[in-house]
């Protein structure tokens, strides 16, 4: 089966072979094998865990997301926010790395935005001061 | 976003909860027969319980005033509510 798992921005996972998947919505935890009958549904916040071609155990922290299977060997997740690992026990850990890492680069592209914004504003005023006093020519 | 606030995340709370319990049902595994059986049985007698107090109290109190099947009833119907109602709660935190 294909594994996709994208989000707004990004696609996390997409992984032509795995052999189940398993994943939770509001019923619970439930189980998807290759030629599983077509399925929608709306999935928690929680891990989505797969196993690989070669049995290896993978794992996906959603928050929340809608999971669709068709033709019984594609599986689709769309998330809002997805972080992948490999080790259930270290995943809460890559979390909130992440959530670090959005953090620093929000704030490095927050200083970025006004640099620009300041360099801008710095240019216009060199450009009236040079085009002589009280009438500026921008043409 | 504090560190605080990222510790509080659903999403974080979720993934240490799903691995909490993979975790225990590694260690643990599966409950055995006997084990099942037994909480069972348990849930049985929370529900027989109190209704057999309530019954024997009732037979006392209609012995000592004479009044046939007054109290034996209404504290047999109060023993089978408290003991619903304590089965309901045990099943809640098994």
């Amino acid at each position: 089966m294909r594994l996709r798992i994208v989000t707004p921005l990004d696609v996390v996972i997409d992984t032509p072979d795995i052999r189940a998947l398993r994943a939770n919505d509001a019923t619970g935890s439930f189980g998807v094998m290759s030629g599983h009958a077509d399925f929608l549904t709306s999935l928690t916040i929680g891990v989505v865990s797969w196993r690989g071609d070669d049995g290896s155990p993978h794992f996906c922290a959603v928050r929340g997301g809608v999971m669709t299977v068709t033709g019984g060997k594609e599986i689709a997740i769309a998330t809002r926010e997805a972080v992948a690992g490999d080790d259930l026990a270290t995943l809460d850990q890559t979390v909130l790395a992440r959530f670090r890492a959005d953090v620093e680069t929000e704030r490095a592209e927050r200083t970025d935005s006004i640099r620009l914004q300041l360099n801008a504003i710095r240019r216009i005023v060199s450009h009236l001061r040079q085009n002589g006093r009280g009438t500026a020519d921008f043409a | 976003m504090t560190t605080q606030d990222q510790e509080q995340d659903p999403l974080v709370k979720g993934v240490r909860l799903h691995g909490d319990r993979v975790r225990r049902a590694r260690e643990e595994g599966e409950p055995s027969v006997a084990r099942r059986l037994g909480q069972i049985g348990v849930l049985g007698w929370i529900i027989v319980t109190p209704m057999l107090i309530g019954i024997f109290a009732g037979r006392w109190l209609d012995r000592v005033f004479q009044s046939g099947l007054f109290w034996t009833a209404p504290l047999l119907m109060l023993g089978a509510i408290i003991g619903c109602w304590s089965a309901w709660r045990w099943m809640r935190n098994a």
